[in-house]
């Protein structure tokens, strides 16, 4: 009888422990997805959006992406990082027109993380596009409509690889750098561009030259110029409220000039 | 870290065969839970157990001395990571435990429902202290490789648990326990196991 009693015992570990087996280690790694990839605004950037199909076994402490433009790549890759929590996240990434992307995105917790399968998109031509505001066919706006006396264009300018320049009034000239010969889409208006790095392929640098060059000023930061390639091989460049700090005073600027 | 668990135990054993108490020898299941779950195989520990006061009374109180060692759920653990480097990425990397090991001494306490019987389930409360070492390699693609030959954590836990006490004869008792050990402050992750027990204690009255 004792002898029973004491097999039973021994029943009570035996049964617990067959709870106590470890887990599998891939349990814990937290799995994401790419829900969509698309165009974003200007001709050079897409917005990505993911998001966590699974958190692992602890919450989740890194989101982001990488990218590149060859279909196998580290992860290291031009990589974003993002210090976010949440279940869906997006990340505007430069990607430009006419070019083949492959995105992964990634989220990490206190074990390890996952990878999304990649997710090809090609980033479509964009279209022709014009300021978003009335400006007449060959006008400078500025303290004054102005019909360009002369409109000049071509490659090897001081800045940049192509130069659009409106002479108007009195001997004042707006010069338009670019890094590229325009084509369709928005320009992102910067100042002190590095012209030599391919980041900048969809930036434009402006000034502003009064009194035959003596006064010169760069055009503030912020704003879009529009290029439209018309179908009779003209190139329409527009923009609006951009603006022009002249003496601690801002000046507002709007234009429409084509070329062909 | 063996010579000093086997050298205290040779102490505590002398200590506790001097005085009117109980000695015993236990074995446990230990189960990691939460984080280490993941990580770390179930492993089996050795404890010797010293305790004051007599064989059938409700309360007795005394201490303990255990050592463990759990090995790795699988060779190398891919898709760890670090973050840092000149970019502040996410660089991918993998781990390797080589061991895990664990010293703890305790104090322990035990409340018999039942003390005069042959069977008396037993309410116990343990708290230990325990001196972990860890030995892992750590690489991170781009950051430094981080080979860590028994770095060394201290934890302090609670184990409450429950168990049944089968009275062979004056001299013998043999228990079971299911308990459940809960760090709360040291520096290493916070533990959690799962330990199932056989003890075999002798009276020393």
């Amino acid at each position: 009888m004792r002898k029973a009693y004491i097999k039973y015992l021994f029943f009570i570990p035996a049964l617990v422990a067959l709870g106590g087996c470890s887990k599998p280690y891939s349990e814990t790694l937290p799995a994401v997805q790419i829900n969509s990839v698309s165009a974003y605004g200007m001709v050079d950037s897409v917005l990505v959006t993911a998001t966590v199909t699974s958190q692992g076994a602890g919450p989740i402490e890194y989101e982001g992406f990488s990218f590149s433009n060859t279909p196998t790549f580290d992860l290291l890759s031009r990589q974003v990082l993002l210090y976010s929590t949440a279940t869906t996240f997006s990340v505007v990434l430069p990607a430009y027109q006419d070019s083949t992307f492959y995105f992964e995105a990634f989220v990490a917790n206190q074990y390890g993380y996952g990878v999304s399968k990649s997710y090809a998109f090609t980033v479509p031509t964009a279209k022709p596009d014009s300021a978003p505001c009335s400006i007449p066919q060959n006008t400078v706006e500025f303290q004054g409509n102005y019909t360009p006396s002369d409109i000049l264009w071509g490659g090897s300018p001081p800045y940049g690889s192509f130069y659009v320049e409106a002479d108007f009034g009195f001997s004042n000239a707006l010069d338009i750098y670019f890094n590229q010969v325009p084509t369709n889409g928005e320009y992102n208006v910067l100042n002190n561009i590095d012209f030599t790095n391919s980041t900048s392929k969809y930036a434009v640098t402006l000034i502003l030259n009064l009194n035959s060059g003596f006064n010169s000023y760069g055009i503030n930061e912020g704003g879009y110029v529009y290029i439209s390639q018309n179908s009779n091989g003209s190139t329409t460049v527009s923009f609006c409220s951009l603006s022009v700090n002249i003496n601690s005073v801002n000046y507002p600027l709007s234009a429409k000039i084509t070329f062909n | 870290m063996k010579k000093t668990a086997f050298s205290l135990l040779a102490f505590l054993s002398f200590s506790f065969s001097a005085l009117r108490a109980q000695i015993g020898a236990q074995l446990s299941l230990v189960a990691p839970t939460g984080y280490y779950s993941y990580l770390l195989k179930p492993g089996v520990s050795f404890e010797i157990v010293g305790k004051y006061g007599e064989a059938d009374s409700y309360y007795s109180f005394g201490a303990s001395i255990g050592y463990f060692s759990l090995s790795a759920t699988q060779d190398t653990f891919h898709n760890t990571y670090g973050v840092g480097g000149p970019n502040n990425a996410l660089c991918p990397g993998y781990s390797v435990i080589h061991s895990f090991e664990e010293l703890s001494f305790g104090i322990t306490n035990d409340l018999k429902l039942m003390p005069t019987k042959k069977f008396s389930p037993v309410i116990g409360c343990d708290l230990n202290f325990s001196g972990i070492q860890i030995s892992e390699d750590d690489y991170a693609e781009t950051l430094e490789l981080s080979s860590d030959n028994g770095e060394d954590y201290w934890l302090i836990s609670i184990v409450p648990r429950i168990g049944l006490q089968y009275k062979i004869n004056d001299k013998f008792f043999l228990s079971a326990f299911f308990g459940r050990s809960l760090s709360f402050v040291g520096t290493a992750n916070a533990q959690q196991y799962d330990k199932t027990s056989i003890c075999f204690q002798y009276s020393l009255e």
